[in-house]
């Protein structure tokens, strides 16, 4: 299929940029970017395409579009003047990325405009539909080439530096489900705010619906960069972000968090308030959060960030220490009492069988007449290694939407 | 045609020969079986034969004129036991179980021992043998030390068979060797099976066996060794301010437990010419044994008993080395108090240094 596709070329539509305009864009949230005019799409993958979609398009100025459609168009287009069309009728702005399906004539073309030419040649166009063509499924294309779409995108740095904001723009705790009364909202963002400044680190706390088709730490650190967070040209800072519809969270954190929190230490974070957490005890998960993150930011200026060999125990895991001393010291005392009293018993007793007769063997009477050693047989057993526990357990580090450098994990709780 | 069917040394599955590799294959634990080791092994089950008896031709030797004259045999009315002695050793106890011994006779019958290994110890030593055996046992009672009063010591030639005998023996040895290693996602065990096997033959010399059915079997087994090679041909005047014990199990019953540990000892030295394996276990043994001699010989035994709550405690010392063996009552409070002591201390230790690492993590 890929080969027949590639009989036409591809042509850059020039005349397409003028005839777009600027304020379209804006409206950006209300276009319908996954077309699918053969019915291959059940309603939900069409939502969660046309949402993926939009994310891109709103994170990096240029709209994403996909059009799935027969060859009804040929009585009175060519297939590059049907994609204009296309384009055209979906009122996509003056940055635009489409990729337009024929599934009767097995054709397809790629049109791009605006900025989306700093990053799309006509061998990268080849290379995004190769990515759709891979995949199996109608849904699993439409995701791959929106992927191979952003990967160009985020890896020139296409997202408008302006589109990032210089300054906060929300405050430290933001909290879209209600998950915290009044009264603990305030003593919370009373807190972040204290410690952010003091350790000049912002110290930020999300709260979500739910989460889009991006992992939960991604989610959160282009939430943090997109709304400004993060002290100094590096950003300083980290977010906990709650997803609480799938009870999903993320944890990220750049700049000098980089250095603060290595993915051992970040798991050490995880137990401070992953616990209250699980309970639904939000307010008390969030204090300790932020308690934790300025103890590490703490440790890190000191040159020693939390890594292994200096974490600390929890209180949890001390008690459960304690517990196992205890029974660890009383099963060594009763085997040790066992053991000593045996062998003092064991003294008491001195009439025994002798079953052999060593002490009667004349002396030079042992002769060997046939010794034959001989190998039989070979069995080779194995059994499966304990994997350690610190392998890939996460909190590694990665980049934003924006190619921003963050490090953090993602979980549930 | 027949059709034959060999078994896997390892699991006992049907195995097959594997025409690839030239050797024998189990299907079910994946053993591989060299073809030269199951031919030799399957020759070797067929030439074990059954052990045949063994004609002793011992006759044994009466007594001389005279000898008996001046021998007394003194009867226990509790437990059968006989001794004998001259007419002055007037003994009062039985040496066996400490009763009584109400019954005297005229010396008659029975054979004259061989040989006779000679007292080397005193009644002295003996006593000194007893305090020693009560050193450094804690959970001995007290009072069984301070209030023992012994019932009596008597120096006894305790009547023994001893068996001269020549060994061949076929025996096979299951021997494995064990190597471990590991890559990144198994830890791997192999175990290398070896038949070896050994033929050859082994002499003993005068092997004991207590011809006394009064005396403890396990008793006299455990104050052994006896050097043999001091022993001498039987006078009766080595009988003299001692009592001796005549047989009243013979030769023929006593051959037993001879060949029993002979049989034993001959796996045992045998194995451990089976060199640079892990593990070595006799699997099939065949021990034809060859009688070389019986002889019958007085033992010298120092007897000792006393009494502990109600119970008979009998002390043996070999009269020849001075082993000294008797088993010692348990004082179950002391046991109780010591068993809490350690307990207690130990736990308390550990706790304490486990809550102070723990403070400090």
């Amino acid at each position: 299929m890929n080969k027949k596709y590639r009989i036409l070329t591809i042509i850059l539509i020039a005349v397409l940029l003028a005839v777009l305009a600027a304020p379209i864009s804006v409206l950006a949230a209300e276009k319908t970017l996954i077309v699918d005019e053969i019915g291959k799409l059940s309603d939900s993958e069409k939502a969660t395409l046309n949402a993926q979609a939009q994310r891109i398009s709103e994170t990096y100025g240029v709209d994403v579009a996909f059009f799935l459609v027969t060859d009804a168009y040929k009585t009175d287009y060519t297939l590059p003047e049907y994609t204009e069309a296309c384009y055209k009728k979906q009122n996509m702005g003056q940055n635009g990325v489409i990729l337009l399906v024929d599934e009767v004539s097995m054709k397809w073309y790629i049109a791009y405009t605006g900025t989306a030419m700093d990053v799309l040649t006509e061998q990268k166009a080849e290379d995004v539909f190769d990515a759709y063509d891979e995949e199996d499924t109608y849904y699993d294309r439409i995701v791959a080439y929106l992927n191979a779409v952003e990967t160009l995108l985020s890896t020139q740095g296409s997202a408008s530096v302006n589109s990032l904001p210089a300054d906060r723009q929300l405050p430290r705790f933001v909290d879209k489900v209600g998950l915290l009364n009044e009264q603990q909202a305030e003593q919370l963002t009373k807190k972040l705010d204290e410690i952010s400044q003091r350790q000049q680190f912002d110290v930020v706390v999300a709260v979500v619906p739910e989460l889009d088709h991006r992992e939960a730490r991604l989610f959160a650190a282009d939430f943090y960069e997109q709304n400004g967070f993060g002290f100094g040209k590096d950003m300083d800072g980290a977010i906990l972000l709650l997803a609480t519809k799938d009870r999903d969270f993320g944890f990220a954190s750049c700049g000098f968090g980089l250095t603060a929190f290595t993915p051992v230490g970040q798991e050490y974070l995880d137990k401070l308030f992953l616990p209250y957490l699980k309970k639904d005890q939000y307010f008390e998960a969030f204090m300790a959060y932020a308690d934790g993150v300025d103890d590490f930011v703490t440790k890190a200026k000191a040159g020693e960030p939390y890594d292994k060999g200096n974490i600390p125990k929890t209180p949890e895991e001390k008690f459960k220490m304690r517990l196992n001393g205890v029974w660890i010291s009383l099963v060594v005392a009763l085997l040790l009492a066992l053991g000593i009293t045996s062998s003092w018993k064991r003294q008491l007793i001195s009439v025994r069988r002798e079953d052999l007769a060593h002490a009667y063997v004349r002396e030079g009477s042992v002769i060997l007449n046939v010794q034959n050693d001989q190998f039989l047989y070979r069995n080779v057993s194995r059994t499966l290694r304990p994997k350690d526990k610190d392998r890939g357990s996460g909190g590694g580090s990665f980049s934003s939407s924006s190619g921003t450098s963050f490090t953090g994990h993602s979980g549930k709780y | 045609m027949d059709l034959l069917e060999y078994k896997c040394p390892n699991c006992g599955g049907a195995i097959g020969f594997d025409p690839a590799k030239q050797e024998l294959l189990c299907p079910y634990c994946d053993s591989v079986i060299s073809v030269e080791a199951l031919k030799s092994m399957d020759e070797e089950l067929q030439r074990a034969q059954e052990n045949q008896p063994i004609d002793w031709g011992y006759e044994g030797e009466q007594w001389r004129e005279g000898e008996q004259a001046g021998m007394v045999v003194y009867s226990c009315n509790s437990c059968s036991g006989e001794i004998i002695g001259d007419e002055t050793l007037g003994a009062t106890t039985c040496p066996f179980c400490g009763n009584a011994v109400v019954m005297t006779s005229k010396f008659a019958g029975t054979l004259r021992p061989d040989v006779v290994i000679p007292f080397k110890t005193s009644k002295k030593e003996a006593l000194a043998a007893l305090e020693k055996h009560y050193v450094g046992k804690r959970l001995l009672p007290r009072v069984f030390k301070d209030r023992n009063h012994l019932d009596e010591i008597k120096g006894v030639y305790v009547p023994f068979w001893l068996f001269d005998v020549d060994a061949n023996a076929q025996i096979d040895y299951h021997a494995t060797t064990v190597r471990f290693w590991s890559d990144s996602d198994y830890n791997y065990t192999e175990t290398s099976v070896y038949r070896a096997y050994r033929e050859g033959t082994i002499g003993f010399n005068r092997v004991p066996v207590d011809g006394s059915e009064a005396m403890d079997d396990t008793l006299m087994e455990a104050i052994e060794p006896f050097e043999m090679q001091e022993a001498v041909d039987f006078q009766t005047a080595y009988l003299a301010g001692y009592f001796a014990n005549k047989y009243d199990v013979d030769a023929e019953q006593s051959v037993e437990r001879a060949n029993e540990r002979i049989k034993n000892s001959t796996e045992s030295a045998f194995a451990e010419t089976v060199q640079g394996y892990d593990t070595v276990a006799a699997r099939n043994t065949n021990i034809q044994l060859q009688s070389g001699g019986i002889c019958y010989a007085l033992l010298p035994v120092w007897l000792l008993g006393t009494s502990w709550q109600g119970n008979k405690y009998t002390f043996a010392m070999n009269g020849q080395t001075g082993k000294f063996v008797g088993d010692l009552p348990l004082d179950k409070a002391a046991y109780k108090s010591w068993f809490l002591k350690i307990f207690g201390i130990t736990t308390a230790v550990l706790l304490a240094a486990s809550q102070i690492i723990v403070t400090f993590l």
